[in-house]
């Protein structure tokens, strides 16, 4: 039995979401970030994960491969088309007197921040279930 | 009869193996939840119990145990949905406990034997 396995799974599950939340928040800081030009405005982010893969059969005489989990592959930033909002008084106001702000969509970000939320119990609630299991195991053979 | 019945125990063995690898295959799917393109991983071995099953049910001598190991396997279904992983991972824990169960009386019986029915 490898329990160790079940809880690195589970930990590179948090670490993942975990950073999806980070991301969210700096999403959600930056939206009144002002650039100092179109090309210079903050761009939102998103997570990209990939899946590290599980051995799929026993190989060489293990019963399983240690392996296994998600990481963040990239973060990527996302090409929306900054928010123009005209204020002639603003420092950073080009010649019309547009400021740029970063496109974030705040429906996208807290629908975002919420996925990841749920995610990341569930993964906590999997690291619960495989505690209970191993020292349910350590039990075997004890008093009744 | 052989005084400490193998059968039973290794059965058991395998079983909780299988419940374990089943608890590793849920905690992947549910930590692959939000990745692209994602194939969801199960765990074979109670589907293969039939065959055994038979061979116990007609008296048969026992096919060997090696063969049924479990193992990973690709699941059918691509798409992770998070309530019914928590659903197999409960379900899980709770088939695990069980088996601890059936394992832990089995052995309570041979102490029993062991010290002639006496406490």
């Amino acid at each position: 039995m490898d329990y160790h396995a079940a809880f690195q799974i589970s930990a590179t599950g948090m670490a993942v979401e975990k950073l999806r939340l980070d991301v969210t928040a700096a999403n959600i800081a930056n939206m009144h970030s002002a650039g100092t030009s179109v090309d210079q405005v903050y761009q939102p982010l998103r997570v990209v994960a990939q899946a590290i893969p599980l051995e799929l059969s026993r190989q060489f005489g293990q019963l399983y491969a240690a392996a296994g989990g998600v990481e963040a592959a990239a973060v990527v930033p996302q090409a929306v088309a900054p928010r123009m909002v005209s204020e002639p008084g603003h420092p950073y106001a080009d010649a019309r007197g547009m400021v740029a702000y970063p496109g974030v969509n705040q429906t996208d970000e807290m629908v975002n921040l919420n996925t990841a939320l749920r995610a990341y119990e569930a993964n906590v609630a999997a690291m619960n279930a495989a505690r209970t299991m191993a020292s349910r195991t350590l039990d075997i053979g004890g008093q009744q | 009869m052989s005084l400490v019945e193998p059968t039973t125990i290794s059965l058991l063995g395998m079983a909780l193996d299988a419940a374990v690898m089943r608890h590793q295959a849920i905690a992947q799917n549910i930590a692959n939840a939000g990745t692209p393109g994602y194939q969801r991983i199960a765990v074979s071995f109670e589907s293969r119990m039939a065959e055994l099953q038979g061979a116990i049910a007609q008296g048969q001598p026992l096919p060997s145990l090696g063969q049924f190991q479990p193992f990973f396997e690709a699941a059918d279904n691509d798409a992770v949905s998070l309530d019914t992983e928590m659903a197999a991972l409960s379900e899980n824990t709770l088939h695990h406990q069980a088996l601890l169960k059936a394992l832990n009386k089995h052995m309570a019986l041979m102490s029993l034997a062991i010290n002639e029915g006496k406490r």
